[in-house]
């Protein structure tokens, strides 16, 4: 009944779990929620519509008010790590100083972070992509580079062992194979050998700090529960933190509560080829650019393809003529643009409580957006593609940003030691934190941000433990 | 001297320390409040609300000060300290404001037939200094509705606040915005001990909140020096729910009026009695809705139920719940501390509990209740009075009838009908308890009237005429008073005639002298 712990963590994905080991490790009681069911490797849906609905929120349908971004978020312990392709890069110097100018937080440095980013990469299997990798699309990619003379890299991928002959594409629903580096099969795993105890299908919808405690409030498979912690932090992604501290009635103390939206908004682009390509075979994605020239101009080409429904979504006619474009999915390669937000939009709630994201795009991220679709457009053609089909929807899959770290309450709503400005049993260290958008899979800095932010934790709080029960104390009754 | 540490009651943090008063410090308080006892008689109730306006300004400028200040020292959740501490003084400052100067103005009555030609009136008057001790659980609450009803009737005051919440310096900041009231009133910090010497000095009349225990040890020792006392002491408040409620309304009453403030008000609900048809549903009801109950302290205004203020408190939550358990109760929700290193009992609700059983027979001061079910109207009387307490009660049914027929039977103080704990809500109504929860009414006129003492006067003519009554005495007197009270008292017709006609005999009878 009475259930106190250390740490109540809210949220499994990247931040979560990292989080949750360290606590869990150094003694702590943890509790982690998580709004999502628990899969395993063998009962992940089979399908890609199921997959969209079992593991993402609102069924992968979050937009802006507008509906001109799509948002896919992670909903199944494990959080985003599930549904992601688990590239997992560093930021660079140009993503660190951006940051390091906008809060002036002396950390945000390649060289402040490095131990960190060791740190979770020693617990992590990675591979980088081989020649070997390679499906059609990304030989397309390659050569398109090759012949127009741009700069590329191979990617660098979480998974232990893939084996031969599959598609990875069904990864993004979920890896048959414990393969990928999910947080499941990773630190989540090594945090319940520590004690971590994990409650799923819990849905946080309020948070109450107090003096010693933080009560922590949501609904269970259809029933109220409560939960309390010594200390409490916030895992649940950029929209799902910055919901639930909307909802909370933070905003008043936290002025800067929701600012800084930032998605990656992306734009994918189908060429048509003559010849089969089989996107969705093999390796899904195994290189990327890695042309100075883009960074500057605020954009990333993605080697890349998503599962028949996403494709079908990306064209919006009906009909014949839609059968005709699925028709030809096997023909189908795949670049696409990720643009670097120039534009910072806003996550709000309205009056029953609901999201409501502002992100729209101006002029300089058109201009970046622009860019792209240029080079996208140079590439196909010199590789000879007989129909060039932009998306007209953007998809935001790295969501950032809405409780921004920085030294000062005003604009910010962490501060450096990843405390809740005014709340100081509260934590935050998941992508919220990320004051502007790095133009770089942010996956991998969140969990080196979140082992970070344990340190802090560790230092800040202690850890206690220790429940004996106590005697009365038989004092009398005075006036 | 020793020395008191004030707690953070959450944190268990020193925040600061008081010390014992002195005896002679206690004397030199008492002589003051005496000579300035001297000074406040000259005013009128016109100048005094005058000046408490000023101090009530003075709260409500400082609102949030004070509910921080009582967060701190109590540990209860924010919403109870905004609500009962602040706009319960508020609002109890605004009505003694408005309605002093009427309630203590000279209040003429009628004179009898018999006393023709004079007039009656009754002055109320200023006691003293008044002692007010008060209890941990509101501690601002209690401090201000004592202190303004005791300066608007004139008197100057001695108050001395719990030592657990003591609120060092917060009610002489507030007493500041009028220099004259501030003069008369001095908080004098210490324990039990203190409150012995200040007792020792004769205060004009004494108030006391809180346990019947000590409300006993006050009483005797005043006994000694004849001070009237007026005691608000514990209760053990129960809510009788009749079958024909809106169960889901009558659930979250239940719950407030069992869990606010955690249970640590002594009207708050402690036995619960539901009719048979409703009993099931009501108790899952029950359950259902205490599982969303939020505790914490500290918090911005969002959590339900705070911590317990004193850790002996806490003790006795804690024994009697256990005790309950080991004897054969059910606690169905509940029914230990969150955490114990932190002073948050959980919501408890308790099933077939009986009398023998110090959860039913004593108050239990925090958040928990005990419920039962019963079948007629009668029943449910004679077993909810079954106590030593009789504070306050509720009646909850669709019928206002049977509910008033109830409110009428229960030996308790007060009773609020399809609410909870509301009558304390109106400070127009007088709050007190019977049995063992005490005597005495404080709030509403007849708690203004209590810090007074009336002092009745009558008004003849200045003349030559000498009372019928008065010396000497005389046969012929003798017969006409005879004459005088047959047609005064007696039957019959004519009877005011004969009223007149003896009346003016006796008179003139009277101014003749012996001999
Ligand atoms: C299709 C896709 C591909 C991606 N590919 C990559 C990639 O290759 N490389 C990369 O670096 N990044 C990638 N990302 C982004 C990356 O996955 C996210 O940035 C990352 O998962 C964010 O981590 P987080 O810990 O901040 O939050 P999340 O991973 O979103 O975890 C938050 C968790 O909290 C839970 N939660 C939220 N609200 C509540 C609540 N109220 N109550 C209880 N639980 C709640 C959620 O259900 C979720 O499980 C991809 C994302 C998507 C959608």
């Amino acid at each position: 009944m009475a259930d106190i712990y250390d740490f109540v963590i809210i949220g499994s994905g990247p931040s979560g779990a990292v989080l949750a080991y360290n606590l869990s490790k150094a003694g702590a009681r943890c509790l982690m929620l998580e709004a999502g069911k628990e899969f395993t490797s063998s009962t992940f849906p089979a399908n890609e519509l199921s997959a969209n609905t079992s593991l993402m929120w609102n069924g992968g349908m979050d937009t802006t008010t507008d509906a001109s971004v799509l948002f896919l978020r992670g909903k199944t312990l494990g959080g985003g790590s599930i549904i992601n392709q688990c590239l997992l890069d560093r930021f660079d110097d140009n993503a660190f100083d951006d940051w390091r100018g906008r809060t002036g937080v002396d950390f945000f440095s390649t060289k402040a972070m490095s131990q960190y980013y060791d740190e979770v990469e020693s617990k992590l299997s990675l591979h980088t992509m081989e020649k070997t990798d390679w499906n059609r699309n990304a030989e397309l990619y390659v050569e398109g580079f090759e012949k127009c003379g741009m700069d590329w890299a191979p990617l660098r991928r979480g998974q232990s062992n893939c084996g031969e002959g599959n598609d990875c594409i069904v990864c993004l629903g979920g890896c048959p194979r414990e393969s990928k580096q999910s947080t499941l099969v990773t630190y989540i795993k090594m945090a319940r050998e520590h004690g971590l105890k994990v409650e799923t299908e819990f849905n946080v919808s309020q948070i109450v700090h107090g003096t010693n405690l933080v009560s922590v409030f949501g609904e269970q498979r259809g029933s109220t529960r409560q939960v309390y912690g010594r200390r409490c932090i916030v895992a649940g992604g950029a929209l799902g933190t910055t919901h639930m501290l909307l909802k909370s009635g933070f905003k008043d103390k936290l002025p800067a509560l929701g600012n800084n939206f930032n998605c990656h908004p992306q734009f994918m682009n189908i060429a048509l080829f003559d010849e089969i390509v089989d996107s969705h075979k093999g390796a899904f994605q195994s290189v990327k650019s890695q042309d100075p020239r883009f960074r500057e101009q605020g954009f990333k080409l993605e080697n890349v393809f998503a599962g028949p429904i996403a494709i079908a979504l990306l064209n919006p006619g009906f009909g014949l003529d839609h059968q005709r474009f699925m028709q030809k999915y096997r023909n189908m390669a795949c670049i696409e643009v990720a643009v670097r937000d120039a534009t910072a939009g806003k996550i709000d709630i309205d009056r029953t409580g609901r999201l409501k994201i502002k992100k729209t795009m101006a002029d300089a991220d058109w201009q970046r957006a622009n860019a792209g679709l240029q080079v996208v457009e140079e590439l196909f053609t010199t590789l000879g593609a007989r129909e060039i089909m932009k998306s007209p929807i953007k998809i935001g899959l790295h969501l950032m940003g809405g409780c921004t770290l920085g030294k000062e309450g005003g604009s910010s709503v962490v501060n450096e030691a990843f405390q809740v400005h005014d709340h100081p049993n509260l934590f935050i260290a998941d992508s919220s934190i990320f004051p502007s958008a790095p133009g770089i899979n942010p996956a991998l800095s969140i969990m080196a941000l979140a082992q970070k932010a344990s340190e802090h934790i560790l230092d800040e709080c202690g850890v206690k433990s220790e429940r004996t029960k106590q005697p009365y104390s038989g004092v009398e009754v005075q006036i | 001297m020793n020395a008191i540490a004030v707690k953070n009651s959450v944190t268990l943090d020193t925040l600061y320390e008081i010390n014992e008063t002195s005896e002679e410090q206690v004397k030199a308080i008492y002589d003051r409040a005496r000579e300035e006892f001297k000074n406040l008689k000259k005013t009128t109730t016109k100048e005094r609300v005058a000046e408490l306006k000023k101090v009530r300004d003075e709260i409500f400028e400082n609102r949030e000060i004070i509910v921080e200040k009582v967060v701190q020292e109590t540990g209860k959740s924010r919403t109870d300290a905004v609500v009962s501490e602040v706009m319960g003084v508020l609002d109890y400052a605004d009505w003694i404001i408005s309605n002093t100067p009427k309630i203590l103005a000279d209040k003429k009555v009628s004179t009898p037939i018999s006393l023709m030609g004079k007039k009656s009136k009754i002055f109320h008057e200023a006691l003293g200094p008044v002692l007010i001790i008060a209890p941990w659980n509101y501690p601002f609450n209690i401090a201000m509705v004592g202190i303004f009803t005791a300066l608007a009737a004139g008197n100057t005051v001695v108050f001395k606040p719990s030592e657990v919440t003591p609120l060092k310096g917060l009610i002489e900041a507030m007493m500041k915005a009028s220099p004259l009231l501030q003069r008369c009133v001095t908080v004098v910090y210490g324990s039990g001990s203190t409150a012995q010497k200040l007792i020792d000095q004769r205060p004009a009349k004494i108030f006391f909140t809180g346990s019947a225990r000590t409300g006993k040890k006050i009483l005797s020792q005043a006994a000694n020096y004849l001070i009237p006392v007026e005691l608000e002491l514990g209760g053990k408040d129960q809510m009788v729910v009749f079958d024909d409620v809106n169960i889901a309304r009558t659930v979250a009453g239940c719950l407030w009026g069992a869990m606010t403030n955690a249970g640590q008000s002594c009207t708050s609900v402690e036995r619960v009695y539901v009719q048979q048809g409703i009993y099931q549903a009501f108790v899952s009801k029950l359950k259902e809705e205490t599982a969303k109950l939020v505790l914490n302290a500290g918090d911005e205004g969002d959590a339900d139920i705070g911590g317990i203020t004193a850790s002996f408190q806490l003790d006795i939550i804690r024994k009697q719940v256990d005790e309950a358990k080991e004897s054969g109760a059910d606690i169905i929700v509940g029914g230990e501390l969150l955490s114990d290193d932190m002073p948050f009992y959980m919501p408890t609700i308790i099933e077939h509990a009986s009398t023998d059983m110090t959860v039913v027979s004593d108050e239990t001061f925090g958040p928990v209740i005990t419920i039962s079910p019963f079948n007629g109207e009668q029943e449910v009387i004679d077993v909810s009075n079954n106590t030593e307490f009789g504070l306050s009660a509720s009646v909850w049914s669709k019928d206002l009838k049977r509910a008033e027929r109830v409110a009428r039977a229960l030996e308790v103080g007060a009773v609020s009908i399809n609410n909870v704990m509301l009558t304390e809500g109106n400070p127009a109504l007088p709050f007190g308890g019977t049995k063992q929860s005490g005597f005495g009414r404080i709030k509403g006129a007849e708690g203004l009237l209590g810090m007074t003492q009336s002092k009745a006067i009558l008004v003849d003519k200045q003349s030559a005429k000498i009372e019928a009554n008065w010396y000497p005495y005389t046969r012929a007197k003798y017969k006409l008073f005879g004459q005088f009270i047959e047609a005064l008292f007696g039957k019959g017709l004519q009877k005011w005639i004969k009223f007149a006609i003896s009346g003016i005999k006796l008179e003139s009878e009277s101014q003749k002298p012996r001999g």
